[in-house]
């Protein structure tokens, strides 16, 4: 480990100063270079300075970062607690600390688990949203938030809003927001609102941070000063009044001009010019402009000259000239004015759905996640509030640790510097430990913007004092592909790339680049026939390309797994499935490659979130329940049948088709099958199976009424052997997806199930908005290896997003030569500066041609940012390769704006090895490595014994027994109330008992028990030990003058009673009072309803 | 040996015995030692337990203990013991308590409406723990706010002076009044210390908290009383060696060694008892803790140990483990019960709430009709025909909300005998909301309402039947009894909101269930004897300390007002653990160490005594968790093949209309399911108009408009509009007036109109007129086998030319651009094709006409030709289907992603 150190060192970067525990620091640290490693060790650099857990905050982006930091700081306090000396020593050595230094710390070392562990309060770690969930939880009662619960998204409630909305737009047509919502749904219609107004609804935490206090009618006022925007007739009846005259002029010379193009656009200018201004525009518009708007091109010429005339043709070209400027500076008036409606409605509309939906989530005690936020931010805001809510923590934080900053958004970061600002001046100001790679922001979608990184390395530098370590050596990737990463970084302007080093110089690496799958592949068949249906698919020609790069990727890898030589650690060993890693950047495609894997029986695991429910096993088991809950759902019973719980063939369903009327139910026709098979002599094979479809189903369906629906999927999942089933179904490299899948559907009914009220009905119609919600739908289920498997492991495939902080010896890039960029219309435009306060802008885009042009510099530094983001993308993608990378894509049929991945990377490695497409060293090969043998599973456990009975719900005679003593008692004491009615009881029930009692109370023959003149003294249901140990309860024991009587209450008549048993439980009872006092006589008696006795 | 200690008062004794399987044996001996005069009676003393789940095993100790028979003595818990002495109009029971606090914060304008129940809660939370710790607030608000400001640390400022007033403002209207329950009982108990002189042993689970120490104290004047409470504390290195690991890594007291010191201290004493006895198990997922948990009992049970708890940490999990050991009819009796909130039956009530908030909503109003409580009278396949019929006659009427509309669509259908048995139930339903007025009222009158729904819907025997649903009658009559008279009127929100509050309060425990195996939590297994138990949820989230009530709950804020600090809590996590372990010969303590994919770290008890017992006996105590394999593929099925289903001749259809072709032509299978198994989707009610639905209504509007203004050239363009416009707005109106939203399609039509009218001009002007709409027509032809055939369709519009001439259009929603690719895939689309075959030679033209941007039509080239082709084409596959070739699934991804059959073609799993 010392070795490590000094690598480090040696490497050009130094712990020492970034681990300094009364130093705050930021560090720039690229991929690979440990930024975990360091984080913790700083940890545990301020834990032995003396820094009490609860002083110590680290933030970072995801909650499993979180828990890995956890986890990782318990295993090294572990270590340092059990392991030996110097062990110890080095590890600490390994993180800056000199030999004395570190002797004089080691008792405090060893002791650090335990007080991490016993900490009051606690260290915290967690992630932005945990902290502002604590901050919000620490909020004054005055603050209305006390009690609200947190919901992972508000898409249901927004949904609500929405509806609110409608019904208050059309109570109130003359309403501003109404008017404005009217607008915005006649000219981009419904869907294309609902996303304009859902996005601003996404980001209105900066809405409300741009506002701040201020009227909305500022604000548009501001947007339309900003846009200039004026009415667009001013702007047409402006150009028309200035060039009319010219205009003219200019129609007769393109008539005169007589090419075919210019007589019919100068005649419809000559007609236009006696019409409206609108016309005039129009007609001016046409004859100038392009279809794109743009001027035409109307170059001099000789023949012009001949027809015009020198100086004709030179004012046909002046004019020309002239008025295409001023009709496209018209233009460009008229669309601002139309970005400016969009925007004013937008605003007016949205604020209102805002307000709605703020009130709407205060009256149900909801918040979601920019909630939080939010509310968080407005809180620390409040000077007033913010030492408040500081204090009302627990902790008092000493010591900050950001991990991953450049995903941070403005908003957080204005967060964390009002928190910063609570601080109370009188104190030290908290030490601040940074530490990110702008490199790998990619995180845009959710706001985050890496120039908050260089804003607050500033800020932390100015006003903490902050060391600024940048770290540029890469402990992960093989030279060779760092030399890529540099080659092709270090050419991208928008890129501030510094050089990177790598560490393990010894390490075999190559990046190759596969050329695109040609268009030309996708082969069709002649059009000049028409296909046969039956017989000959229609194969688009999308697919096939898709297809054949999913092919490619296959056969490589099984080229590859077992024959190519990886490094682990040092040691060489053969490829295995788990050391690749295939990444992509969009998922749409991703069902193509995943079936090609399928088909070469290559294992693989999609790190797939929230698409549980759009898998083939949790739609069965949707149908399923939708059939139990609707059992005249054909559709869902046949999709039923059709899956492995009963694996109907095609030509079952065509028989039960047969059966019955139309007007029957699939299920009543099911019935009369299984009955008609059932009742014939010999069952046939086919038979079986629809008489074992109809008796479970029958079953489930008595079962799903009260049955909970996890325990409901319990019993399906084991009466109807779903995984023996299902795993003959399936293909074998799909089955262990398919069998965690089946998993995580049970888990998730367990997760939705637990919840208030639950219902069959209610938990399809969960499902059913889960299945369409994408920040809530429930993930695949994560495929558990087992030691079959464990030997070559399985081949993920994830998004790079998924794939951040993750590292393989082999990653694919495939589909890297999409160009288009996505198209993304109706989107907020949102400037805000990371130095600035809140946002310096906040508005629409629309349709592309009716942007405007002053927000081109907004927009062109959106599209930076996007490009940015792009190139970010790719250094993550392929830093996480250790040794290989692949990259392969398909040929476009339309080339789009962007550079692909696969360009840049085919550039680089152009420059580095030209003409090759490959740059590094050959892989090593494995010449016959046997495949490792797969171990038998273990034998299955013997079958158990059952345990446990259940029985009727409180046995009929307890109750009564219980029921009659309350009631003898109360009357016998005289107060008639009974205190509690008991569980189940009924009217009628109470007052046949009640009569009963009365009986008995009444009855001659029993006096002697009830009435206290009568006896000397009476238990009431007594325990009583007996002479084997064993204890016993009597009903009503009396000691009368001729001796005691053990009582023993029974419902009904003696008629029907099992007398036999009933003695000798009481003979028991006799014997031990016999024996507790043997100076008198006992006797048992049964006391029947009826008020008749038993002597025994 | 037991340590005696007199206590402060002379008649108080309290016996610190160590925990352990012979603990309540050793309590037993002494209380018969001490009792030896009143043998062989004891009924005249009394035992008082923490939890009357200790009684068998206490009972049984004593019968044992004494080896004959005799009267035992009284065992109970001190609320068994006081309650019936209380009368109940004496003192507020929690609801009337909280509905009185509720009333009182009404006045507290500054607070957020909705959050006074919360707050309510809280505020009862944190009086009841100032009464058990025998704390009263300081004298004053002010007082009270310089307690605050010192425990924060800040100075006195509106936030926490506001805190403060509230606080005490509430606790002087909670302490004035009538006694709270937790207030009546303590004073009872005072009583019961001042009367009665019966012997007294309690056996507590540790030291008792100041309030039940007082009463104890206070008994003792006038009787014995002897406390027996476990106690971990002894000499290290005795006998028994599993304390000295406990203590090593959880120590009783506060101590300045670290724990690798105390630890290795250890060492010396040889090999560790525990390790036999105890296991730490991470499991990799939900459903291996299941496993695990169902493996390690049926181990247990193989060995002989019977007796076995569940401690249901984590109860989601323990859920799932029940789940999985009743597989192997392996009952477990579970003590912990469930919110009675998370019942079938409540959600009734919920089902009912929902149905009158949402005026009958129609997901609601159907949630509501299955629930099995709902006509649990009728015959089964009667209330099967009822629901149905409502189910089916609502998606039919599209009927979205309200009961009124659905009683008249119903009524209206006078001609459907098989509807009566919906119009039966939904009669009951009206009755039901009849019976159930919305306006404010008192809660007791609010339960009267629902308990005469509960008759209406002929619920109430089902729900006196059903175990919960027992429960929740009873709650109701009770809370009922006890609200009776005067008191807070709630509104129809809140009265939800409070009944909401009820139900997650209670516990609905199923005793149905007899059973050595209990599910039940650490609290209620203290000084319990198991011959095993497994901790459920042994991580950081499931397995801690428990957190002080929400209001005051800053450490130093408690300290400051004298309320005990969280260290308390974790002392006594940490002695209920050491008193499981000490008790149970087999211990477990399983979690999930992966949730998806996140890592989940196991609770820090269980990490120390993990690093204790590692460094003292290098065995850390993790053991891997067991699994049984997989079962085997069944046998009996084969691999998922590409389905090929061939038709018998018969079962060919004879009709087949124009989609029904284009559904042949995008995958055969598709076919077969919607066309030959006649499997359409279900009709839903649809909420809000789709794409096709506004295509449909255009095809309306404009069929409506031609067929009155068949020629528009001569007419006035402005009138034209007008009335092309009125039509439209009318087709939209209903649509409009249910779901504002729906405007916007209207909107989007509206400007399409003007551009339609002139395309429409353009085409008279080119000489083609409209002729007909929405035509439906049929063809008959011969297939190979001789057998006819027949081909439908419905035309949305056909044009004429004086010539005699046709042309065949069909409106698409859709752009020109989009409509022109779909013409360019010759063969594929088969529309087009099909109506210039069923209006056969004099169709000229056959197109789509675009209303999407743009209005234009878009023509298929030669259209003759093209339906000649199409024709043959039709007749070779049925032709082909009737000779047995088989329909297969081979529908290209973009057919497939949409289609409803994805479940019975199962095409992911084929290829």
């Amino acid at each position: 480990m010392n070795a490590q150190a000094a690598d480090r060192a040696a490497a050009g970067f130094d712990a020492t100063a970034a681990l300094d525990p009364r130093a705050s620091v930021v560090v720039e640290a690229c991929a690979g270079s440990g930024k975990t490693w360091l984080l913790v060790s700083r940890i545990v650099r301020l834990l032995l300075d003396g820094v009490t857990p609860g002083r110590i905050l680290a933030i970072t982006f995801t909650r499993k970062a979180a828990r890995e930091i956890e986890a990782r700081l318990a295993s090294w306090l572990r270590e340092l607690a059990t392991g030996s000396d110097q062990a110890a020593l080095n590890f600490l050595a390994d993180r800056g600390m000199d030999e004395a230094a570190a002797r004089a710390c080691l008792p405090r070392a060893r002791g650090l688990l335990e007080l991490v562990l016993d900490a009051q309060p606690a260290m915290t770690i967690t992630t932005f949203h945990g902290w502002f969930a604590r901050i919000v939880g620490a909020a004054p009662l005055t603050s209305g938030l006390a009690g609200m619960t947190l919901v992972e998204s508000g898409r249901q409630i927004v949904d609500e809003a929405w509806q609110q909305f409608a019904r208050h737009c059309a109570r109130e047509p003359d309403s501003a927001a109404a008017a404005s919502l009217r607008w915005l749904l006649g000219e981009i219609g419904i869907a294309s609102t609902r996303l304009l107004l859902g996005r601003f609804l996404a980001r209105r935490a900066e809405w409300h941070a741009l506002c701040e206090g201020r009227e909305l009618q500022s604000v548009i006022e501001d947007l339309r000063e900003f846009q200039a925007a004026r009415d667009p007739d001013e702007s047409r009846a402006a150009f028309v009044a200035e060039f009319c005259a010219g205009l003219e002029a200019f129609a007769d010379l393109l008539v005169a001009n007589r090419t075919a193009t210019d007589v019919v656009l100068g005649s419809a200018l000559q007609t236009a010019l006696a019409g409206t201004t609108e016309a005039i525009f129009d007609a001016a518009s046409e004859a100038l402009l392009t279809q794109k708007g743009e001027a035409r091109v109307r170059k001099p010429s000789k023949a012009m000259e001949q027809r015009l005339g020198r100086a004709g043709a030179g004012q046909y070209i002046a004019l020309h000239g002239r008025f295409a400027e001023a009709v496209i500076d018209a233009r460009a008036e008229i669309a601002e004015a139309k970005a400016f409606d969009l925007n004013r409605h937008a605003l007016t509309a949205g604020s209102a759905l805002l307000e709605l939906l703020e009130r709407h989530k205060r009256d149900r005690r909801l918040m979601d996640f920019a909630d939080l936020e939010w509310h968080a931010d407005r809180l620390l805001r409040d000077e007033s509030e913010a030492g408040f809510i500081q204090v009302r923590l627990d902790a008092r934080y000493r010591h900050i640790l950001l991990d991953e900053f450049q995903d941070t958004n403005p908003l957080q970061w204005r967060i964390l510097r009002a928190w910063l600002d609570a601080y109370d001046a009188t104190q030290d100001k908290p030490r601040v430990f940074m530490v990110g790679d702008p490199k790998q922001s990619i995180y845009r979608f959710r706001r985050a913007d890496p120039r908050v990184f260089s804003a607050a390395t500033a800020f932390f530098q100015r006003d903490f004092g902050a060391t600024v370590v940048p770290n540029d050596v890469t402990f992960r990737n093989a030279p060779a592909i760092i030399d890529v990463v540099n080659e092709l970084f270090s050419h991208e302007p928008l890129f501030a790339f510094r050089t990177q080093s790598a560490r393990q110089t010894a390490l075999p690496g190559r990046v190759e680049v596969l050329a695109p799958i040609p268009l030309a592949a996708a082969g069709r068949p002649a059009d000049e026939q028409l296909r046969d249906p039956l017989a000959v698919p229609l194969i688009g020609a999308e697919d096939l390309r898709y297809a054949e790069e999913a092919a490619l990727l296959a056969a490589r890898l099984g080229e590859i797994v077992g024959r190519w030589e990886v490094v682990e650690q040092g040691v060489p060993r053969p490829a295995r499935y788990d050391d690749v890693l295939v990444l992509c950047r969009r998922r749409a495609r991703l069902a193509e490659y995943e079936r090609a894997l399928r088909n070469a029986g290559i294992p693989y695991v999609t790190s797939s979130r929230g698409g549980l429910l759009r898998t083939l096993e949790a739609e069965d088991l949707c149908a399923l329940l939708r059939f139990l809950a609707s059992p005249a759902d054909d559709l869902a019973l046949a999709h039923a049948l059709r899956t492995p719980l009963f694996a109907l063939t095609d030509d079952d369903l065509l028989q039960i088709v047969r059966t019955g009327d139309a007007a029957s139910s699939w299920w009543m026709r099911l019935g009369r099958l299984a009955q008609a098979d059932t009742a014939g002599a010999g069952v046939s094979e086919e038979a079986v199976a629809i008489v074992r479809a109809h008796r479970l189903l029958g079953r489930w369906l008595d079962l799903s009424a009260h049955l909970p629906v996890h325990d409901l999927l319990d019993r399906i999942y084991f009466e109807g052997e779903i995984t023996a089933r299902t795993r003959a179904i399936v293909p074998p490299a799909a089955w262990p997806s398919v069998a965690a899948n089946l998993d995580a559907f049970i888990a998730a009914s367990l997760q939705l199930d637990a919840a208030r009220y639950p219902s069959l009905p209610r938990f399809i119609d969960e499902l059913a908005r889960l299945a369409d919600a994408d920040d809530e739908a429930p993930d695949e289920g994560v495929i558990e290896t087992d030691d079959g498997e464990a030997a070559l492991g399985r081949v993920r495939i994830m998004t790079i997003h998924g794939a951040k902080g993750l590292e393989a010896p082999i990653v694919w890039l495939i589909d890297a030569n999409a160009t288009q960029a996505p198209a993304d219309t109706y989107r907020v435009l949102l400037d805000w500066p990371p130095q600035a306060d809140r946002p310096t802008h906040f508005s629409f885009a629309g349709r592309k041609d009716a942007l405007g042009v002053s927000r081109a510099g907004i927009l062109a530094a959106e599209a930076e940012a996007a490009e940015r983001e792009d190139l970010n993308l790719l250094y993550v993608a392929l830093t996480r390769a250790t040794q290989y990378v692949f990259v392969s894509g398909v040929e476009e049929a339309k080339a789009g704006q962007r550079t692909s991945a696969w360009q840049r990377v085919t550039q680089a490695v152009e420059r580095l090895a030209p003409g090759c497409a490959v740059f590094g060293s050959p892989a090593r090969r494995i010449t016959d490595a046997p495949r490792p043998a797969v171990p038998t599973a273990p034998r299955a456990l013997a079958a158990a014994t059952a345990v446990g009975v259940r029985r009727e719900r409180s046995s009929e005679g307890q109750r009564y027994g219980t029921r009659l003593h309350a009631l003898l008692e109360a009357r016998a004491f005289a107060t008639d109330a009974l205190p509690v009615r008991l569980a189940g009881s009924t009217d009628q029930a109470d007052a046949v008992i009640a009569r009963q009692a009365q009986a008995i109370l009444e009855s001659a023959e029993l006096r002697q028990f009830f009435d206290p003149a009568q006896f000397l003294r009476a238990f009431n249901e007594i325990e009583l030990a007996l002479a084997d140990g064993s204890t016993g309860r009597i009903d009503r024991l009396v000691e009368c003058p001729d001796g005691w009587w053990v009582i023993d209450y029974k419902s009904g008549a003696p008629a029907s009673a099992p007398l036999d048993e009933y003695s000798l439980q009481v003979s028991r009872y006799c014997e031990a009072v016999g024996q507790v006092f043997p100076a008198r006589p006992v006797r048992g008696v049964l006391v029947f309803g009826n008020a008749q006795r038993i002597d025994l | 040996m037991a340590a005696a200690e007199r206590g402060p008062v002379s008649g108080l004794t309290a016996h610190r015995l160590p925990p352990g399987a012979d603990f309540l044996a050793r309590c037993a001996r002494q209380i018969l030692d001490e009792s030896t005069s009143r043998l062989p009676d004891l009924s005249g003393i009394f035992v008082v337990v923490p939890n009357l789940l200790l009684a068998p095993d206490l009972r049984a100790a004593i019968a044992v203990a004494a080896g004959r028979p005799l009267l035992l003595p009284k065992i109970v818990t001190l609320s068994g013991w006081v309650d019936p002495l209380l009368d109940p109009t004496q003192y507020d029971t929690p609801a009337r308590r909280q509905l009185r606090l509720f009333a009182v914060l009404r006045d507290w304008r500054m607070l957020d409406g909705n959050s006074r129940w919360q707050i309510a809660d809280a505020l009862i939370a944190l009086f009841d723990e100032l009464a058990a710790t025998r704390t009263a607030l300081p004298a004053s608000e002010q007082a009270l706010a310089e307690k605050l400001s010192a425990g924060y640390g800040i100075a006195v400022a509106e936030p926490l002076s506001f805190e403060a007033r509230l606080v005490h403002g509430l606790w002087l209207a909670d302490s004035g009044g009538a006694p709270s329950l937790p207030a009546a009982r303590s004073l009872a108990l005072r009583r019961l210390a001042q009367s009665s002189s019966a012997p007294l042993y309690v056996i507590w689970e540790g030291d008792p908290a100041p309030e039940h120490l007082a009463f104890f104290e206070a008994y003792a004047r006038r009787a014995p009383v002897e406390l027996f409470v476990p106690d971990r504390r002894g000499p290290v290195g005795r006998a028994d060696a599993v304390c000295d690991v406990l203590n090593a890594a959880w120590p009783p007291d506060p101590v300045e060694a670290p724990l690798v010191e105390r630890a290795a201290a250890l060492r010396r004493s040889g090999a560790s008892s525990l390790a036999e006895r105890l296991a730490l198990v991470p499991a990799g997922s939900l459903e291996a803790l299941a496993r695990h948990t169902a493996l390690q009992v049926r181990a247990w049970l193989a060995e002989g140990r019977s007796r076995i708890a569940l401690i249901a940490a984590d109860r989601v999990a323990a859920r799932r483990a029940r789940a999985v050991l009743e597989r192997d009819q392996i009952l477990v009796a579970d003590e912990t019960g469930w919110k009675l909130s998370t019942t079938r039956a409540a959600a009734l009530v919920d089902a009912w709430h929902e149905v009158m908030a949402g005026d009958a909503y129609h997901r609601s109003l159907l949630d509501l009709l299955k629930s099995p409580f709902v006509v649990a009278g009728l015959d089964p396949a009667q209330r099967a025909a009822a629901i149905d019929g409502i189910e089916r006659h609502l998606a039919r009427r599209n009927i979205i909300a309200g009961l009124d509309p659905l009683v008249a669509s119903l009524d209206a259908e006078t001609g459907r005998p098989e509807l009566s048995p919906a119009r039966v139930l939904v009669r009951r339903v009206v009755a039901a909301r009849d019976a159930f007025p919305r306006t404010a009222a008192e809660p007791a009158r609010w339960i009267g309402r629902l308990l005469s729904v509960f008759d209406a819907l002929d619920a109430r025997a089902a729900l006196a039947n059903d175990a919960a649903g027992a429960d929740v009658l009873e709650l109701l009559l009770a809370r009922a009894a006890e609200l009776d008279g005067p008191a807070q009127r709630l509104g129809f929100a809140e009265w939800r909101e409070w009944l909401d509050r009820q139900f997650e309060a209670a516990t609905f425990r199923d005793s149905s269930i007899d059973s050595p195996i209990v599910m039940t939590h650490l609290a209620a297994a203290r000084l319990r004897r198991f011959d095993a138990a497994i901790v459920i949820g042994a991580d950081r989230m499931h397995l801690a300390a428990g957190e002080p009530a929400a209001l005051l709950s800053h450490d130093a804020v408690r300290r400051e007002l004298g309320l005990p600090g969280r260290e308390l809590a974790v002392a006594r996590l940490r002695d209920d653990l050491s008193l499981l372990i000490a008790n149970s010969d087999r211990l477990c303590f399983v979690w999930q160490a992966m949730q998806a994919d996140e890592e989940c770290l196991p609770a820090v008890e269980v990490e120390l005594l993990a690093l204790a017992h590692r460094v003292a006996f290098d065995d850390d105590l993790h053991r891997p968790a067991l699994s049984d394999c997989t079962p085997e593929a069944a046998a009996s099925l084969a691999a998922q093949r590409r389905p090929a289903p061939r038709l018998a001749p018969s079962e060919v259809p004879q009709r087949v209309s124009a989609s029904g072709y284009q559904s042949l032509v995008d995958c055969p299978y598709q076919f077969f399911t919607r066309h030959v198994l006649g499997l359409g989707e279900r009709e839903e009610v649809s909420e809000a108009l789709e794409k096709r639905d506004f295509g449909e209504r255009v095809h309306g509007i404009l069929a409506r408009f031609h067929q009155r203004n068949p020629r528009i050239s001569d007419g006035d363009p402005a009138q034209l509009l007008a009335a092309l416009e009125a039509e439209s707005r009318a087709a939209f109106a209903v649509e409009i007036e249910r779901n504002a939203l729906e405007q916007g399609w209207l909107e989007r039509w509206l400007r399409r109109l003007p551009a339609y009218l002139v395309w429409q001009r353009e085409r008279e002007a080119a000489g083609w007129y409209f002729s007909r709409a929405e035509q439906h027509c049929a063809t008959q032809f011969e297939l190979a086998d001789g057998t006819p055939l027949r081909l439908e369709g419905r035309i949305d519009r056909i044009d004429a030319r004086d010539d005699g001439k046709l042309a065949v259009l069909d409106y698409k929603t859709q752009s020109a651009a989009a409509l022109a690719a779909r013409l360019k895939s010759a063969g594929e689309d088969v529309q087009l094709a099909v109506y210039t075959i069923l209006q056969g030679d004099e169709v000229e033209q056959a197109a789509y006409v675009a209303l999407d941007d743009d209005v234009k039509a878009r023509q298929l080239d030669q259209p003759q030709s093209v339906a000649a082709d199409q024709y043959q084409r039709l007749v070779d596959a049925f032709s082909g289907m009737r000779a047995g070739v088989p329909l297969l699934a081979h529908g290209a991804a973009g057919i497939c992603r949409h289609c409803a059959a994805r479940g019975l073609c199962r095409r992911d799993w084929f290829e």
